[in-house]
């Protein structure tokens, strides 16, 4: 019998041939998978976009309308009010914005998000998603990974490792920013891949800049670096010889030729002079507002790199610095929230909304799934004069296209919005869900680290079936 | 179906008429409990009947389930309950979600069925009865009987590791390799002893003896105890002086401190009756750092739900560490696996919780005994000296001053206090302009502001309303509620900050206690440098003399006044019966100078230069006991449901007897865990750990998982021998390693036979050595040791990643770690990682191949190995290259092939740069045309609008540039000196891209200062090009006016790491490419940061202290570079047509005047008006071949080092080392 290793040596004569490389990805190098082998079942979505709205949205504000808000406005919020961040609890505040009925569905979105109005059939509102932190750092830890700090897998690393990537020269998972969008708080933890294999981790694409990815941009002409690493190849085929093929030297060799095409293939991504100017139109890459444009162009690239197979793509708004909201949390409006929010919806309405229409008009929407969420909420009542603090308590989120239902909306907040009474969810319900979708039973995948299985949903987590088409 | 019951009823009938005593006693011992605790949750009649399955009696699993029979008597191994348990069955693997059982338990199962399965259950068990067999005890009971629970097994004290490995290769019949060679060993040992590579020939016990080897092995603690140097979450607050810990290990390591000494000081080393002093510090105590190693959220409004978290991972690091056991796992429910119980969590949570968070000083007790005695000394003088003088002349006078102290208001709490003693009424500091007399209270400067101070009270159940401190203090010390041990402050957690000058003065203050209501708290004040977190490391002191808690928000009443003539106070003070009124009202006189203290002027200075001779505080993160008290158990590990309480002690399966002790309880889990003799796991892990070090494998692969679902060992004898021969050392880690790496069985080649291979592909058994990559900080050290520039010092504060120091220097900030050790998988610091990951990913080979600091590092090897020796030969070279690297000689065939590589990427240099020469020669060229047609028709234009070349009142500037004729400073300081292509045409300073201008040495220190320069740029595109810059002439600090960087087409304030740079926000140019632009950048000495863009304000102000210092001698101003050497940093292209320097920061009113000094309103639009038709044609044309060439040229230098081409070649080749995988793999 001739064992795995001698297969591979054999396979690699031509080191650095696609087949190894396809058999590194898939196969255990160490004790543990790269790759997890769990069952899975036929999938609805074979990617995810999360359009992270870092800071926090004002669901009363924008896709959860609470008429009841008005007939208390100036009055002292009734009931109970839980502990908030910043103490300042102010009175009952309406909405700053108008809500209208869209589409057949007759889904109720606000002014704020007039051209996501005008896809709201595609819409499926989850309007009682709560968390347990009321802090960003661990917000967004809470929400990417299901747990409150670093050092656990976010969910695109999950993904990456449950399905692997479609893509021979990108990452599975892939962090899009642009302009001065910054990281979230917390930092990349949030994007790590945790105790994964580091294969999952998310590469950080900067959209808009010469070099989009750390250390993708050769220092050298191109013939100089392929000769140089002509003599790396002939140089270490005498040393893996020497090895007997060892394994793991073989799959160092064939990652140079994996960085070399990624050299070309991130680029290639990122130049999009390919694109028709009615396309960069639909996005807003036009827009005279920078900071929409520079979103623009990460919702056009989200298209492309699901167009490359890369499972799952985050997005990062960009900050006003305008009442609270800064750059790791642009939507935090403890003050002048209407200003605020007003400027963030400016900049991701248009973009995504096309972006909707775009994967739709691609026949790509229905294998794509579309997560809407920030860490959590804002407060029914005022925080200060004009603000919101946070409320983790009863909040939006919303899916669109790969296998949910458009046009829908699932549980509810009370009549202020301030908590989730019908229906209440987590975040690991909408991952468990999300996984799914792609096909991934959330309770299968699961990694063997520290002395336990862990998965993405903890001991948590139930599928909504419901809002699934 | 029928079939089935009648074969049923026959066997039972069989069997009951069969089963004898013994099977029965067979069942109740080994099958009963088994299915009782394993078996019963999903199937019994009383909980669930999963695939409608019983197993709780005889008649239930002799009805079978869903998939039939489970039990064939006639086919033991057959039978569906058996495959289950084996886990080979493809879709029932049984316990559900739970470990494979014992082999021996799946052994005693398929015996039992054999025998013929008697089972005396004639029905099934009640609930009742079910908790009853599924009890705790029980449960325990079993699972103590895991393998790492048992003592350590007597090994012969005259075998050796090799006898162990090779008596399993040879009963498997795998032929073990031959040794390796001298030079792989050496290198092998190197690299596992030290990190480092080989210098010279080093034996086992040199390389031990190395302070290299501290650093190696400090590194491994470092992992298992997830070593930070911040907390993460939002704001990612810094750990103060985590460094401190860092040092103690190397210092640990190198001392081969007793490995059980090493664990009693992570966990009490402050409390350890005899601690290790050394070198004037407590070196013990620094151990429990790593008890502040945890993760902290921000401004949490569930306090105790954060006290939970952190105090988890306390306890989940400790238990892995040092015992490899998952009691975390416990919190929520006993453990699902092993022999640990929830109430084991609640007992170490109890243990941990009766700390708080801290900064200790480690000095050795005494330190600075014999200054404070001199200083009290004086202090006496200075008391008696004063009296006799403020009595000869107030007696006269009846002068009064009211006092205003209330009587003691410290006694509604219970104190302990750290560095700081109450104080007795008219006591007294020693300040920078006199001295302070204190009232009774807690005064943290009696003797030195150097003195670090920590008071805080006993924990309460917080009762709302308001808190009260009379408080005085400065630079930072605070005073505040703590909630549930939460060490940072913000919006709702409220501290007294005491900083400004009014804050000296005793007053009252106030925190608003509502929001907390219910928690647990206790009040702390601290001086600034001691808090655990949100520090300043600075002097600073602080007093109080009240604190009591209000129902409403009523300010205390004002004390009633009393006055008294001064001599009565002062004749009170000598006779020490001032009472708390009494000495305020005497501080007061002497504030107000009313006695003046000229008398003891010189005592006073004598105090101050004696008090500067006074040692410091050592001060590292750590914990102090507090009110002690056993914790309460969370049902499920929810926290707002409080159970029974649960007392402080050690693990149920190891030592369950209650702590009687009045601290924490540290001390004694301490002990606990560091007696190798009673706890059979202690040595164990440690070996394993040293073992996984060495061989790339655990004994037990799972170092941090002695557990259920950990691995089992594959040499468990050898395990408890090497355990035992660690025991008789007393623990010395050095001796176990030198018994390990002087074994055969780490010697050996990496040839694995074919029998090797194909048996034991992971090459458990050790045949022979597995290759393995370098861990991420051997590979940064070793790129650094070629370059010849490894710093050899240990210690110190922690450094960013391009320093040439070793890596464990490097900083570990937790929400920014470091990139390069990241991607070679240092580890995430939030939990014990005894293994790290290897991986291989394209970001590894993408960093090695185009990293700054790697390409920096290769260069300054080539230029090492190009420098030594002038006229050697290549291959000489080309043969110690590979010697540094490999630590081998290179054969004939390398040598050919690198300098064929060498001659060839020499040839495609010396080809790039004549392409970018003649490149850059066209570019100068169009330059030329078009400024020859511009600079007279500006000069022109310039001479008929009249502009005023120096507008009245306009501020004076340390330096200023013209460059009228040439590039002299104006004001004769500064001249500059032209670098490269640098010239001066038409009044302007053009720049290429390469060239520069740079001055000699500042002429005075520069803190506040002002840049300003009027610019036009050859095109917007460019990115990261210095204007005018202030530098230290190392470049390594610099200020600098920047275009581009940060942001395509804006201006920044650049500077070293963005230190002092943030975003303007201010709009993107579009002038600058076809006028000259003003562009200014104001310093305030507060960091304060403001753009000047044509006179006027650009984008937002911002503040990024410190502000840069910059020395004269030391400094020096640059134009057209945006630091460092000339070569390798990208510069400006343009023109720079006026530059001043300003030792001070304007004001917006002045920077509105100069920026008219130099026409910047001239638009090339202007000029082109005034241009004939042909003329602006031509400059057209031009402008569009210049953009096409600029772009042309730009692609080329981003790809070229300034490099000769022989110089680059070598780089070329030195890079190409550090890329194979020989560099980076250990063979």
């Amino acid at each position: 019998m001739i064992n795995r290793r001698q297969v591979l040596s054999r396979a690699s004569t031509g080191f650095g041939m696609a087949a190894l490389a396809g058999l590194m990805q898939e196969e255990a190098l160490a004790s543990t998978p790269l790759v997890h082998r769990a069952k899975k079942f036929s999938p609805k979505a074979r990617s995810v976009i999360f359009l992270y709205q870092s800071g926090g949205v004002s669901h009363v504000d924008s896709f959860d309308h609470k008429p009841m808000l008005k007939k208390f406005e100036g009055k002292p919020m009734p009931g109970a009010v839980k502990k908030t961040q910043f103490n300042n609890n102010g009175t009952v505040q309406p909405s700053h914005w108008d809500f209208k009925r869209y589409g057949q569905s007759g889904l109720e979105v606000s002014d704020l998000f007039p051209q996501i109005g005008g896809v709201a059939d595609e819409l499926c509102m989850v309007r009682s998603m709560t968390a347990k932190f009321s802090e960003h750092a661990q917000g967004n830890f809470f929400m990417h990974t299901g747990f409150p700090f670093l050092g656990f897998p976010s969910a695109g690393a999950w993904t990456s490792y449950g399905l692997g990537t479609e893509s021979r020269d990108l990452p599975g998972y892939v962090v899009l920013q642009s302009g001065d969008a910054a990281t979230p708080h917390g930092g990349v933890g949030l994007f790590s891949n945790g105790f994964l294999p580091a294969q999952h981790q998310a590469s950080i694409v900067k959209a808009d800049e010469a070099e989009a990815v750390v250390n993708i941009r050769p220092r050298q002409p191109q013939d100089m670096q392929r000769r140089q690493l002509d003599f790396i190849g002939a140089m270490d085929r005498r040393f893996v010889s020497t090895t007997q093929h060892d394994m793991h030297v073989e799959a160092a060799i064939s990652n140079y030729e994996m960085a070399w095409r990624m050299q070309s293939a991130v680029p290639g991504l990122c130049d999009i002079t390919g694109e028709t100017e009615a396309t960069k139109k639909l996005y807003g890459l036009d827009d005279p507002e920078p900071k929409k444009a520079a979103y623009a162009r990460q919702c056009l690239l989200a298209r492309r790199l699901v167009e490359r197979g890369v499972r799952f793509i985050e997005l990062s708004t960009l900050a006003y610095n305008t009442g609270g909201g800064n750059g790791a949390n642009p939507w935090d409006h403890h003050g002048n929230l209407k200003e605020g929010h007003g400027k963030m919806a400016n900049q991701i309405d248009q973009p995504i909304a096309a972006l909707i229409k775009d994967l739709r008009s691609r026949g790509l929407l229905d294998s794509t799934l579309i997560v809407w969420a920030g860490e959590f909420g804002r407060t029914p009542f005022a925080q200060g004069a004009n603000g919101r603090d946070h409320n983790p308590y009863g909040f939006t989120v919303w899916l669109a296209g790969g296998g949910v239902k458009g046009g829908h909306v699932y549980g509810a907040t009370d009549d202020f919005g301030y908590t989730a009474i019908e229906k209440p969810t987590s975040v690991y319900d909408m991952w468990a869900t999300v996984l799914h979708l792609m096909g991934v039973d959330h309770e299968q995948l699961t990694y063997r680290f520290s002395g336990r299985d862990l998965r993405l949903t903890d001991v948590h987590g139930n599928v909504l079936k419901d809002i699934i088409a | 179906m029928k079939k089935l019951l009648s074969f049923s009823f026959l066997v039972s009938l069989g069997q009951l008429l069969a089963a004898t005593p013994q099977q029965i006693e067979f069942f109740e011992s080994k099958i009963r409990p088994i299915l009782a605790q394993e078996c019963y949750e999903c199937h019994s009649t009383a909980t669930k009947k999963k695939g409608s399955l019983l197993l709780d009696s005889r008649a239930g699993w002799q009805a079978g389930g869903e998939s039939g029979d489970v039990i064939k008597l006639a086919d033991p191994s057959g039978s569906l309950l058996v495959q289950t348990i084996k886990h080979e069955h493809e879709d029932l693997k049984m316990p559900k979600n739970g470990a494979k059982l014992d082999d021996k338990v799946i052994a005693d199962f398929e015996q039992w069925i054999r025998d013929g399965a008697a089972d005396p259950r004639d029905t099934p068990p009640s609930k009742e009865e079910i908790a009853k067999e599924t009890s705790w005890p029980a449960i325990l009971n079993r699972r103590k009987e895991w393998w790492s629970f048992q003592p350590i097994s007597k090994q012969p004290a005259n075998k050796s590791i090799d006898d162990y490995i090779d008596a399993e290769l040879a009963k498997q019949g795998i032929p073990a390799a031959p040794p390796a060679d001298a030079q792989t060993l050496a290198r092998r040992t190197s690299f596992i002893l030290t990190g480092l590579p080989p210098s010279g020939e080093k034996s086992v016990d040199e390389l031990l003896a190395s302070p290299a080897f501290g650093e190696k092995w400090a590194r491994h603690f470092m992992d298992w105890v997830r070593y930070a140097e911040s907390y993460g979450s939002e704001g990612d607050a810094v750990i103060p002086y985590a460094y401190q810990y860092r040092d103690y290990l190397i210092r640990a390591f190198n001392d081969d401190v007793p490995y059980p000494q090493m664990i009693k000081e992570a966990i009490a080393g402050d409390l350890l009756p005899h601690p290790r002093l050394k070198n004037g510090l407590n070196e013990s105590a620094i151990g429990i750092a790593q008890l502040r190693m945890v993760l902290h959220g921000f401004s949490p409004v569930d306090s105790l739900d954060e006290m939970v978290t952190f105090t988890d991972n306390q306890i989940d690091t400790v238990t892995k560490a040092f015992q490899a056991l998952t009691v975390s796992c416990a919190r929520c429910h006993n453990h699902k696996f092993d022999a640990i119980s929830q109430a084991d969590f609640y007992a170490l949570y109890g243990i941990f919780t009766s700390t708080h968070p801290a900064v200790i000083d480690v000095n050795a007790p005494g330190t600075g005994k014999a200054e404070r005695a001199a200083l009290a000394k004086l202090k006496q003088q200075i008391k008696a000296t004063l009296i006799t003088d403020w009595l000869k002349t107030t007696l006269k006078s009846d002068a009064t001053e009211k006092s205003v102290a209330s009587p003691d208001g410290l006694k509604n709490f219970d104190w302990t206090a750290q560095g700081i003693a109450k104080t007795n009424p008219g006591e007294f500091a020693i300040t920078d302009s006199g001295l302070r007399i204190y009232p009774g209270g807690y005064f943290s400067d009696l003797v030195s502001s150097k003195d670090r101070a920590v008071l805080f009270s006993t924990r309460f159940e917080n009762p709302g309303g308001n808190l009260w401190f009379r408080l005085a203090g400065n630079s930072g010390s605070r005073a505040r509620y703590v909630v549930e041990n939460y060490p940072r402050t913000g919006t709702i957690h409220k501290a007294v900050d005491l900083k400004d000058d009014k804050d000296e003065q005793l007053r009252w203050r106030a925190l608003d206690l509502d929001f907390w209501k219910g928690d647990e708290i206790f009040l702390q004040a601290n001086t600034a440098a001691d808090m655990p977190a949100e520090f300043k490391d600075v002097r600073s002191w602080f007093g109080i003399t009240d604190a009591f808690i209000t129902a409403d928000k009523t300010p205390p009443e004002p004390p009633k006044p009393s006055t008294a003539p001064a001599y009565q106070l002062i004749t009170a003070w000598q006779k020490n019966t001032l009472t708390n009124a009494q000495a305020e009202a005497l501080n007061e006189f002497v504030q107000t100078h009313k006695l003046p203290t000229k008398s003891v002027a010189g005592l006073l200075q004598q105090y101050r230069d004696l008090e500067a001779t006074l040692p410091s505080p050592t001060r590292v993160p750590g914990v102090i006991e507090a009110d002690a008290k056993d914790a309460v158990l969370f049902v499920r590990g929810d926290h707002k449901q409080a159970a029974e309480i649960v007392p402080r002690r050690f693990l149920d399966a190891l030592d369950p007897t209650p702590f009687n002790t009045k601290g924490s309880g540290r001390l004694e889990l301490a002990e606990h865990m560091a007696d190798m003799k009673t706890n059979p796991l202690t040595a164990r892990v440690i070996v394993n750990r040293l073992w996984h070090h060495l061989f790339g494998r655990g004994i037990v692969a799972t170092t941090d998982n002695f557990g259920k679902l950990g691995e089992l060992p594959t040499h468990p004898e050898l395990l408890d021998f090497l355990a035992q021969r660690f025991i008789d050392s007393g623990g010395s880690i050095k001796a176990m390693l030198k018994l390990m790496v002087t074994s055969k069985a780490f010697q050996r080649s990496a040839q694995a036979s074919d029998i090797a291979a194909q048996n034991d592909p992971g090459n458990k058994l050790l045949s022979h050595w597995s290759i393995r990559r370098l861990e991420a900080e051997a590979i940064r050290d070793s790129i650094l040791t070629l370059t010849g520039k490894l710093e050899p010092e240990l210690y110190g504060e922690s450094v960013a990643s391009g320093s040439t120091r070793r890596s464990i220097y490097v900083k570990v900030i937790r929400n920014a770690l470091d990139p390069f050790l990241t991607t070679f998988d240092a580890p995430v610091p939030f939990i014990t990682r005894g293994k790290r990951d290897v991986t291989n990913v394209p970001a590894q080979s993408l960093t090695l191949l185009n990293d700054v600091n790697v390409i920096r590092w290769s260069r300054e090897w080539a230029t090492s190995v190009v420098n030594d020796g002038k006229n050697r030969a290549n291959d000489l070279r080309v043969k110690q290259m590979f010697r540094q690297a490999f630590a081998r000689d290179a054969t004939n065939d390398e040598v050919q092939q690198s300098l064929s590589y060498l001659a060839a990427s020499q040839q495609a240099s010396t080809e790039q740069a004549r392409q970018l020469a003649a490149q850059e020669e066209k570019i100068t060229a169009l330059n030329r045309q078009i400024s020859d047609i511009l600079a007279p028709a500006r000069t022109m234009l310039q001479n008929e609008r009249k502009l005023p070349s120096a507008p009245i009142n306009t501020p004076e500037p340390l330096a200023e540039w013209t460059f009228d004729k040439n590039a002299s400073d104006t004001h004769g300081k500064l001249d500059l000196e032209l670098v490269g292509a640098a010239r001066i045409e038409n009044g302007t300073l053009i720049l290429d891209g390469k060239s520069m201008a740079k001055s000699g040495s500042l002429p005075k220190k520069l803190k506040a200062k002002t840049l300003e320069a009027w610019v036009m740029l050859d095109n917007l595109k460019q990115q990261g090009g210095g204007v005018l810059t202030v530098q230290g002439k190392d470049g390594g600090i610099f200020d600098s006016i920047v275009f581009g960087e940060k942001q395509a087409g804006h201006w920044v304030a650049g500077s070293d790491h963005f230190n002092r740079s943030e975003l303007f926000e201010g709009p993107a140019e579009t002038d600058a490419a076809t006028r000259p632009v003003h562009v200014a950048v104001v310093y305030q000495p507060d960091g304060t940061i403001t753009g000047y863009r044509d006179g006027k304000p650009y984008g937002r102000t911002y503040r990024k202290a410190p502000a840069a210092v910059f020395e004269p001698e030391a400094s020096q101003i640059l134009l057209g570079c945006r630091h460092g050497a000339p070569t390798g940093n990208k510069g400006l292209t343009g023109r720079i047509f006026r530059a001043r320097l300003y030792d001070r920061a304007l004001t917006a009113e002045e920077l509105a005047r100069t920026a008219r000094i130099e026409s910047s309103t001239l638009t090339e639009a202007n000029i082109l008006a005034v241009l004939s038709p042909e003329q602006r044609q031509q400059i057209e044309q031009l402008n569009t071949q210049r953009d096409q060439q600029s772009q042309r040229l730009e692609a080329l230098r981003n790809t070229s080092p300034a490099d000769d081409p022989t110089l680059q070649a070598w780089t070329s080749l030195a890079q190409s080392l550090i890329n194979l995988k020989e560099f980076i793999y250990l063979q």
